[in-house]
């Protein structure tokens, strides 16, 4: 019987693994589409990137997007490089202290304050958009970064004050307590026991809030309407003809504008995924 | 003692508290106002007409050709389909892999790959689209004509019956990783004990998913249903960069509507009308969630 059961749970792991790789394999195909498009010249794919009787590899396409188009995408791409570290950087700082001080200070209406946290963290930006338009270019910031990186804040504020108040009030009140007896000021406890503590959930936000202004669409089309001003993300529906698509093209430019947030994903993984299931779960 | 509260609150407070006043909660307030104020002229006061005028608009509400199930449906119908065929297909997606994935730790890189969907911008996922459901160079489209399904080898977005399909089977394969994500971190925390006492008692597979593993998943399950539902209902940019509602208002939903209404029409009370009927939607499933963070 123990021979048979180690047999049959062998089996069982190599089918799962199979099957693992397998449904990895599936949900990678569309994005190794996006690449081969890119990189192949357009009599090679049009019948489907996956056929390989002639195979030329060449980067024609991507220096196309990138210099020679009606909109060359390299400023396009430093825009939203530029305004997504402001988008990342700003609401951090303040979310941070915002949660400490709603956590750890007295306010009256505790309660109201999470289920209004709770609340705006649904609302869409369509809810706001027309009066945000009307009051971004009253105060002069219409057509300009500034008003990018706003709204990139205020639409993030919400789950970064959750996220940030959870991992507070996760943290031990003792040391605060301690350095309060000491005489240290609140500034001194946040920035030398709270931020120090919270430096891994700070780098989860910083890096899923880098990626979400980048890949930020919405406030951008509303903001943004000069040519020369464009972020990223608005050239892609631009590359978009009516009759004529230029599929290598589009697939370039696809592919530099997701290269970014691939790339910062690859690298601080951990960080990300901590964040993508922090801020909705409460634990 | 009666506290008071300190002046140093009011600072590390006090940005945060005027953007989202200014630039969020007031917003709503008068986006509701402006929902009952006519489009053009001084803006005056009129009742519900901007509603009524919206559910008799065709391109926001056909029960006509609902009924006869030919698109276009309206963007109303469309919104509350997709939210029907995505949550129950990303859910389940996502639970599968989930359960295949935590089986295979050493190999993250699998789990990676499912997630990637998740990471890239929404308007590039409008891109990848037409690499599955376009005609000649399409994954999806040329797998149905290799197993001899003719009518769906064929562009998804040139046709009504198909065009919105496409769109919600793309975003499923964004939303799964998602989905994944959330249920391995729950099943990270189901003690190994009680998975070998299931051995041990000689569960099969089925029984210990049902009597342990599914009951460590609920509030997992809540939180995806919430997210996913918000994101269902609001939906825009894979749109706005693939089908723009074509053909024909086919895949139009009220994201994309209400956009095109306040900054392509500047009807701005008719456009304030549909975006608080897709926050009153959305709003459902956050009373729920509400609620449940309330009694903890």
């Amino acid at each position: 019987m123990s021979k048979r059961y180690i047999l049959r749970r062998k089996a069982s792991r190599v089918f799962l693994t199979i099957g693992g790789v397998l449904l990895s394999i599936l949900w990678l195909l569309p994005i190794i589409g996006v690449v081969m498009a890119s990189l192949r010249p357009y009599q090679e794919i049009v019948d489907g990137w996956w056929r390989f009787d002639e195979v030329t590899i060449s980067f024609a396409n991507f220096s196309y997007v990138l210099f020679k188009t009606t909109i060359p995408m390299v400023r396009p791409l430093v825009n939203s490089f530029v305004s997504s570290i402001f988008g990342a950087l700003i609401p951090a700082c303040l979310g941070t202290m915002a949660a400490y001080a709603f956590i750890r200070h007295y306010l009256p209406g505790k309660t109201f304050i999470t289920v209004l946290i709770l609340c705006l963290m649904a609302i869409p930006g369509q809810m706001i958009a027309i009066p945000v338009f009307k009051r971004i270019n009253a105060i002069g910031l219409l057509d300009t970064y500034a008003g990018v990186v706003l709204m990139n804040t205020v639409t993030s504020l919400p789950w970064i004050l959750f996220f940030m108040m959870n991992v507070i009030k996760g943290q031990s009140i003792a040391i605060e307590e301690a350095a309060r007896i000491d005489g240290a000021s609140d500034y001194r406890i946040f920035f030398e026991i709270v931020v120090p503590q919270s430096l891994p959930a700070l780098g989860s936000v910083g890096i899923l809030q880098f990626v979400w202004s980048w890949n930020s669409f919405f406030w951008p089309l509303i903001i943004i309407y000069d040519m020369k001003k464009l972020m990223a993300t608005q050239v892609i529906p631009m590359l978009r003809g009516q009759f004529y698509t230029n599929w290598g093209a589009l697939s370039a430019a696809a592919l530099l504008v997701m290269g970014i947030p691939i790339i910062v994903f690859l690298f601080f993984q951990n960080l990300f995924i901590q964040g993508s299931v922090g801020f909705t779960d409460d634990k | 003692m009666k506290q008071k509260i300190q002046r140093n609150t009011i600072v590390f407070i006090l940005p945060t508290i005027l953007l989202l006043f200014f630039f969020m909660i007031l917003p709503v307030g008068e986006s509701i106002w402006s929902s009952f104020h006519s489009n053009g002229g001084k803006g005056e006061f009129v009742g519900f007409a901007n509603y009524i005028a919206l559910f008799k608009d065709p391109s926001f509400l056909n029960i006509k050709y609902f009924i006869r199930g030919e698109q276009p449906f309206g963007a109303l119908i469309n919104s509350l389909i997709w939210a029907l065929i995505h949550l129950p297909l990303s859910l389940g997606l996502g639970l599968l892999c989930a359960l295949v994935m935590i089986k295979l730790p050493k190999l993250p890189a699998l789990r990676t790959s499912i997630f990637l969907g998740m990471v890239i911008p929404g308007v590039i996922t409008g891109v990848v689209t037409q690499f599955l459901f376009e005609k000649s160079s399409g994954m999806v489209s040329n797998f149905f004509g290799l197993i001899g399904v003719t009518s769906l080898h064929v562009s998804w977005f040139a046709h009504a019956r198909t065009a919105l399909l496409a769109l919600i089977f793309t975003s499923v394969w964004v939303w799964t990783g998602y989905c994944m994500i959330i249920f391995l971190s729950a099943l990270t925390t189901i003690p190994n004990s009680y998975l070998e006492a299931a051995t041990l008692d000689g569960a099969s597979g089925i029984q210990t998913f049902w009597y342990i593993k599914l009951p460590f998943l609920r509030s997992s399950i809540r939180t995806i249903v919430v997210m996913s539902l918000i994101n269902e209902l609001t939906n825009f940019d894979i749109i706005y960069s693939s089908t723009y509602g074509g053909p024909g208002g086919a895949s139009n939903v009220l994201g994309l509507q209400m956009y095109l209404e306040s900054f392509r029409y500047s009807r701005f009370g008719t456009g304030a009308a549909i975006a608080t009927i897709m926050t009153l939607l959305a709003a459902v499933p956050i009373y729920f969630n509400v609620r449940s963070t309330l009694r903890k």
